[in-house]
């Protein structure tokens, strides 16, 4: 069965999504900052990994330059809900650094799960 | 035959009656030219002789005629007595030796002679056979002559010597003389003296001799032609003694009046060097009276000098009653005679002419000082001429480089100078007034009481002056308007009134200036207004995203969940209650949708009017540069200063202030926030980069050729490490500690940064710095000014 890791400081939208994996049939695991999601990541490799940006402690980006450098980028998906300066800023940059797909929130989940199934078919 | 005492011819008559006329008119003549008065004793004897002897011989010639007797013998004694004695008065006359008594030598010869000629007489009255035998000499024809004899004898004896010595007297004079005159006076009187003398001998003595005492007329008498040469002796003698004695006299009285005026000292002495002369300044020059003056000896007091030689000596010092004199001395010796001769000393004192010598030195000495302190005034004088020429030059120089217009007004309100740009806007009012109602009372503050003052005026494109309300009211209307300040500067020298310095200041640039400035504060505030609501709803529209997110998300979750499950229920009333929820949760995603697109709108109108109203302008970044610099010092920590390096004020840009400025603000808060705890320092730097071709660094995008603005902010802070460096650029990415700040603001710079088309470069060392450079396209006035 395919793992997915959820890294997102909201905890509600980090529901929402599990129970949306969780339909798909994924074994799905979450994390609320970059810290706890590299325990966990670090410990266990995932099929694929959905990270938010903008997060105390150790946010979006160090997340993914962490997994960039564990060769783990194209199973990464950035999401971020735009913020407090330009919405697309924190995609384009995520995109700078070679992750498989970004996506705005509010998140088009058939969009998503499309992702992640096409993720885990590209990298088995 | 008797021998003829007496002439009987009326020829010797006449001739004896003129001479006696003659000696008697003699005396009335002397003296008249000459106005000589007295005359010597000798002369007046010869006078009084002369009419004696004329007088006898006229008596005798009338009475005895050539008769032989002894009363004629008697006669012709007593006139022998005169004639025995003409020789004598004729030596001493030629001697002019009349102060000086006779010597008894020569009373004595006339006392002999006269004794002769009485004896002659006696015996010849009482004893004539006798002297006929006795002097009758029998040769020469002399046998009946014994008169002749005896009175011939006593003639050779008496007379003749004497004038034969008054002969040798006059030669030696011509001889001694050196005066011209004078030789010619003496040899005129010699020739004539020896003519008369030889010329009475031979009529006398020889003619008688010759023709034995007969001639055609009869006897021949002696002694007859003796008698009237006389006369002519005695007017001879006359006139020689007026001329002698004139010239004598002058010059003898001019060189005694000289020496005894003379202010130097002379001493007359003989050869042992006794003092026989010495001149009333001798005494003030020896300080002794004329007795100790008599008692001196000359070579005591000159004991160095030899006074026997004439010679002269120059400067000797000579020791005089304790006083030190200096003499030019000079020995002279006048020969008298062959024999004798008297020395003179002549001292002229030295010690006033060389004191007079040594203050003309002095003299000298300070008139050359004094000409050169002159000289030396002169040129200090010419110096401070020049410096202040120099300064003068400065000033108007400086007075014309002034960029306002200056003037100035003297205690009377008359234009002294004015500068060139004061000229060119009212011109040339050089020595004019104001016209009284123009005068501001500013300018009457200034002069009167002494008080600076500074005002504001306005002026229209015409030059007039308007208030402030229609200034403003022009700028409204973006009309020109001059703004000026105005300085009235009294320049305070004694009492009022005083002279007044003008400024007027063109301040219309800066007032512009300040009034855009303005303008883009105000810009600025409303922007960074802008800016914080737009980052608040920036942080409300990630929450919200969130939340609209997990909303939507569990909608379409619900949905696919009923949409699996409601098929299978057969209970259609089930059914239509799923299907309800279905459609109910369908229009909450929808509600939900439609929130999302509500905060977009919300969003982009917030970062529309952020972002895109503002217009690029062309300005100097340096200024913005400074402003940053300015902001960041008021909150700077203690431990950090701020240095701005090159700062090219000449390099211009075109780009949104804000931005710029956010920009920098941002990168200095970060190199603030490297360096709090080690301290540090800030530098910013402004330049102009040309890059020749394309630069290419890590962590930024490459930079392609052309010219740049440089704008460097470099700290000396910890540095970012490579991982960091990575993700600088991320929004929200942040180093610092939660509170400290939300991000470094980075990733907005590169955007504002791609907006503004401009570059960036980032070089740090870990543990040393960091520094960031920002590249911004170069404005470059003078290409769009070719492309025109």
């Amino acid at each position: 069965m395919s793992t997915v890791l959820i890294i997102d400081d909201d905890e509600q939208f980090n529901l929402m999504l599990k129970s949306a994996m969780e339909i798909k049939g994924y074994d799905v695991e979450t994390a609320v900052n970059g810290k706890e999601a590299k325990a966990l990541y670090q410990n266990k490799k995932y099929d694929v990994i959905i990270t938010d940006i903008i997060m105390p402690d150790v946010d979006g980006y160090e997340v993914i330059l962490d997994l960039r450098r564990m060769g783990m980028s194209g199973r990464t998906i950035a999401v971020s809900g735009g913020g407090r300066t330009a919405a697309d800023d924190y995609l384009i940059t995520a995109q700078h650094f070679d992750v498989a797909a970004t996506f705005n929130k509010p998140v088009d989940l058939q969009a998503l799960r499309a992702k992640v199934e096409e993720i885990i078919q590209n990298n088995p | 035959m008797q021998e003829a005492l007496f002439s009987s011819s009326p020829t010797d008559l006449i001739l004896s009656i003129i001479g006696l006329i003659l000696a008697l008119a003699f005396p009335l003549t002397l003296g008249q030219k000459t106005r000589v008065k007295q005359f010597p004793k000798p002369l007046y004897q010869l006078i009084l002789i002369l009419i004696f002897w004329n007088l006898i011989n006229i008596v005798g010639n009338v009475t005895f005629g050539a008769t032989n007797s002894p009363y004629a013998h008697i006669l012709f004694g007593l006139q022998a007595l005169t004639w025995i004695q003409t020789g004598n008065a004729a030596r001493h006359i030629a001697r002019i030796r009349y102060a000086s008594k006779r010597s008894p030598v020569s009373a004595l010869r006339n006392i002999i002679g006269s004794a002769g000629v009485i004896a002659a007489t006696v015996m010849f009255c009482v004893e004539p056979e006798t002297m006929n035998h006795t002097f009758g000499f029998h040769a020469l024809g002399l046998e009946q002559h014994p008169a002749f004899v005896v009175y011939g004898l006593l003639f050779l004896l008496f007379v003749l010597p004497d004038l034969l010595k008054a002969c040798y007297s006059l030669l030696k004079s011509c001889l001694q003389t050196s005066d011209q005159s004078l030789l010619q006076i003496y040899a005129y009187m010699l020739v004539t003296f020896l003519f008369f003398v030889l010329f009475s001998i031979t009529l006398d003595f020889i003619v008688p001799l010759a023709c034995r005492f007969q001639n055609m007329r009869g006897p021949v008498q002696f002694m007859q032609w003796y008698q009237y040469t006389c006369i002519f002796l005695a007017i001879l003698c006359g006139q020689y003694f007026t001329s002698v004695s004139f010239k004598n006299k002058s010059s003898w009285w001019f060189l005694n009046q000289f020496i005894i005026h003379l202010g130097d000292c002379i001493i007359y002495f003989d050869s042992k060097g006794k003092v026989l002369y010495a001149n009333p300044a001798s005494r003030q020059i020896l300080q002794a009276n004329d007795a100790e003056i008599a008692n001196m000896n000359i070579q005591h007091i000159l004991p160095d000098i030899d006074i026997q030689h004439e010679a002269t000596y120059n400067n000797v010092k000579v020791q005089i009653k304790n006083e030190l004199h200096t003499f030019n001395v000079g020995i002279f010796t006048l020969r008298q005679s062959l024999t004798t001769s008297i020395n003179v000393l002549l001292l002229s004192d030295q010690t006033n002419l060389l004191f007079y010598q040594q203050r003309i030195k002095t003299l000298n000495r300070q008139f050359t000082e004094y000409k050169q302190d002159l000289i030396r005034y002169q040129e200090r004088l010419d110096i401070s001429e020049k410096k202040s020429k120099e300064t003068e030059n400065i000033n108007a120089t400086l007075i014309n480089a002034l960029p306002f217009q200056f003037w100035s007004k003297n205690e009377n309100g008359v234009y002294m100078t004015q500068n060139l740009k004061d000229i060119t806007m009212r011109g040339n009012l050089n020595k004019t007034t104001d016209v009284p109602s123009k005068i501001k009372p500013e300018e009457k503050a200034a002069r009167n009481e002494g008080r600076s003052k500074i005002f504001t005026t306005f002026e229209d494109t015409e030059h007039n002056e308007i208030s402030e309300e229609e200034a403003s009211i022009n700028i409204k209307n973006d009309k020109q308007v001059f703004v000026y300040q105005n300085h009235f500067i009294p320049i305070i020298v004694n009492r009022p009134p005083y002279k007044v310095i003008g400024l007027k200041i063109d301040m219309s640039e800066e007032k512009r200036l300040e009034r855009e400035r303005n303008m883009l504060r105000e810009q600025k505030i409303i922007h960074s207004r802008l800016e914080d609501l737009g980052t608040a709803c920036g942080a409300f529209a990630h929450d919200y995203n969130n939340l609209l997110g997990s909303q939507i998300g569990f909608c379409q979750l619900a949905q696919e969940l009923l949409n699996t499950v409601t098929p299978n229920i057969t209970d259609k009333k089930i059914q239509q209650n799923l299907t309800k929820a279905s459609s109910f949760v369908s229009e909450a995603t929808t509600a939900a949708q439609r929130g999302k697109q509500s905060l977009n709108v919300l969003l982009d109108t917030v970062r529309g009017k952020t972002e895109s109203k503002i217009p690029s302008t062309i300005f100097p970044p340096a200024t913005i540069v400074r402003d940053v610099i300015d902001k960041v010092i008021i909150t700077l920590p203690p431990n950090i200063q701020v240095v701005s390096k090159t700062m090219d004020e000449t390099i211009e840009i075109k780009a949104q202030v804000p931005s710029l400025e956010r920009i920098l603000s941002n990168l200095a808060n970060n190199a603030i926030y490297a360096m709090k705890d080690k301290g540090g320092t800030l530098t910013f730097e402004v330049q102009q980069e040309t890059l020749t071709h394309q630069l290419l660094t890590p962590y930024a995008p490459p930079i392609p050729k052309g010219d740049y603005a440089k704008i460097s902010v470099s700290d000396t802070g910890t540095g970012i490490d490579s991982g960091t460096l990575e993700r600088i650029f991320a929004p929200f990415f942040t180093t610092k500690a939660p509170g400290e700040g939300l991000g470094l603001g980075l990733s907005s710079a590169v955007r504002l940064l791609k907006e503004g088309n401009a570059y960036f470069t980032i070089q740090t060392t870990v543990g040393e710095g960091t520094t960031f450079n920002l590249y911004w396209n170069m404005y470059k006035e003078s290409i769009s000014e070719h492309k025109e």
